[in-house]
């Protein structure tokens, strides 16, 4: 029995090497896993027929180079079970976006992220349920029901990678893939316990992630250590000739200094939107960081505040351009109309979950001719003072800290009638997708929920987020991991 | 607030079919999004004008193209309506004009 638990990568990789167990050993874990829970999460849309067949791969692989006594040549990656959320191609699968209108589609090539993963060997097993086309906050808005989180079942996962998340809190997948472009990685694994990064926009390549906001969107890993994180980042980072605004982050992060300064935005963090819960265990993490040696300094950011409207602004006006392709013909779900122009408003009409046509008719709305300049114009020019903002604070501090989240996981429905309620979810993540720097959650603490009318007591996780300067993730590792108290 | 009217034009032109409900819901809720992104007018900075200049152009030469025809069957078979002729492969839409 593989202990799944207390199971990281780099342990697995070891227990591969040294033999204690197979590749196939621990996918057959992963699944028997899956099968126990997850009809009660819901973390997987589906899981691949083939992953025992992944699991031969990877173990050949290792065979190999153990009898040619290339051992130290096996990737950290080989044989190691990974979750892709839905929206993220493999050649020959499903993929969806937990959206009716991409039924039936089925990926014609893999994702430049995935495609490194699979060449060092990881083991796909299956994909994960979002909200749809990555618009929300908790899964509850994907066509195929919502991910329940692991530590509290009447409530939400976070979203929109709230499968990806659940799945690794779960240990139903030792490691998983999620996009990021308002929040949707840190704010899940906020929920869910587990580590999140969004890295700098454009360290991995997008070619093969469905398009929500273009200018924001971003890969990243869950993992339940930052090593693990840090290991699948390295895998998947890089320039891509099939993504024009890849960069190279590894350049600027050769040979940099180690992080002293952490910046702590105090103006941002006086509303009362926050829980009580979550600002004791911020202070808390501000203490631990002094504890371990590092200064504490407050910073402004003086355009913060509006972050979020600017990003309910750009980001539908982004969706309403990218799902534009998804007219009926090409690929995907077809709904018959009386004649060509009533096929589109019948399939989109069906095919569109009610957030989407939402953030599609507000985008649409902010790029009208009478609004553009209110609205798009209005929204890009902060989105540039915003990026000075970060320029000036990092000009003085190494990293900045905020909580990921205003409040723990939410119960199912609590927020589903009031747009705005559900969007003040991402305030502390969006600026980072605005400006491009990378940002990592981490579980910082808990709020212990009583138990009421005989319901067990209930502990939720509560993250906290390091954000770094461009190119700068290895920031977020260092601190991760001081934080965290891991060994390097 | 936004009108009623107005949430009819926009589902006209974003080619979505909207039922009676859905327009009043619709209009509840954009109107309270419209008004919290509203804050913005609050922003200073809107006389720095419009900031498309800073994008570079990005593309890159189309080097190495893959054998025309290379990825036709697959990408064909995706589409809802389709059909293969002694002319070749289509994607079948309704008469236009």
């Amino acid at each position: 029995m593989i202990d799944l638990k207390n199971l990281t990568i780099k342990k697995a990789h070891d227990a591969l090497v040294k033999g204690d167990f197979t590749a196939r050993d621990l996918a057959q874990a992963y699944l028997d896993a899956i099968k126990a829970k997850d009809g009660d999460i819901h973390a997987y849309l589906e899981v691949y027929d083939d992953v025992l067949a992944q699991a031969d791969e990877a173990d050949k692989k290792i065979a190999a180079a153990k009898k040619s006594g290339a051992s130290s040549s096996i990737h950290m990656l080989a044989g190691i079970p990974i979750a892709l959320k839905d929206n993220m191609l493999l050649e020959g699968k499903r993929a969806g976006s937990a959206s009716k209108i991409l039924e039936g589609y089925v990926a014609p090539y893999t994702a430049t992220a995935v495609h490194k993963l699979r060449e060092v060997g990881a083991v796909f097993l299956g994909r994960t349920n979002m909200d749809e086309f990555a618009m929300g906050g908790s899964t509850e808005n994907s066509a195929y029901g919502v991910t329940k989180n692991p530590y509290d079942l009447s409530r939400v996962s976070g979203g929109s990678s709230g499968g990806s998340a659940a799945a690794v809190a779960g240990d139903m997948a030792l490691a998983s893939l999620g996009s990021d472009t308002g929040g949707s990685i840190r704010q899940p694994a906020s929920h869910c316990g587990v580590i999140g990064l969004k890295p700098t926009y454009g360290s991995i390549s997008r070619h093969g992630l469905m398009a929500m906001g273009s200018s924001l969107d971003i890969i990243g890993p869950f993992g339940k250590t930052v090593t693990d994180a840090e290991i699948l980042f390295d895998a998947m980072k890089g320039v891509d000739r099939y993504d024009s605004t890849s960069i190279d982050v590894a350049s600027a992060q050769k040979g940099a200094k180690q992080p002293k300064v952490i910046g702590v935005p105090r103006d941002f963090l006086k509303g009362d939107g926050i829980d009580p819960a979550v600002m004791k265990t911020f202070e808390d993490a501000i203490t631990r960081f002094k504890s371990l040696g590092y200064e504490i300094r407050d910073i402004e950011l003086p355009n913060i505040e509006y972050s979020l409207a600017v990003y309910y602004v750009l980001m539908p006006a982004e969706v309403s351009t990218n799902l534009a392709r998804f007219d009926g013909v090409k690929y995907g779900f077809h709904k018959d109309g009386k004649d060509s122009i009533d096929d589109y408003f019948e399939t989109r009409g069906a095919g569109f979950g009610h957030e989407a046509r939402r953030r599609i008719m507000l985008g649409a709305y902010v790029l009208s001719s009478g609004y553009y300049d209110a609205y798009y114009n209005k929204a890009s020019t902060v989105r540039e003072l915003l990026k000075k903002d970060f320029a000036n604070a990092f000009a003085s501090v190494d990293a900045i800290i905020t909580p990921t989240s205003p409040s723990p996981a939410f119960k199912m429905g609590e927020k589903t009638a009031d747009p705005v309620a559900m969007y003040l979810e991402d305030i502390f993540t969006v600026t980072a997708n605005l400006v491009g720097v990378p940002a990592m959650s981490i579980p910082a603490g808990f709020k212990a929920i009583p138990g009421e009318g005989g319901a067990e007591a209930k502990k939720l996780p509560i993250g906290l987020q390091i954000i770094a300067d461009n190119r700068r993730e290895d920031v977020l590792f260092a601190l991760g991991k001081k934080f965290l108290g891991e060994v390097e | 607030m936004i009108t009623r009217d107005e949430i009819v034009k926009l589902a006209q032109l974003s080619r979505l079919k909207l039922s009676e409900e859905e327009i009043v819901r619709m209009q509840g809720e954009m109107s309270s999004i419209l008004d919290y992104v509203d804050t913005l007018k609050t922003a200073a900075g809107a006389e720095t004008g419009p900031v498309m200049s800073i994008n570079k152009n990005v593309m890159r030469a189309d080097e190495n193209p893959h054998a025309g025809g290379e990825f036709t069957d697959r990408l064909i078979a995706l589409a809802p309506r389709n059909e293969t002729t002694a002319e070749g492969k289509f994607v079948k839409v309704k008469k236009i004009l």
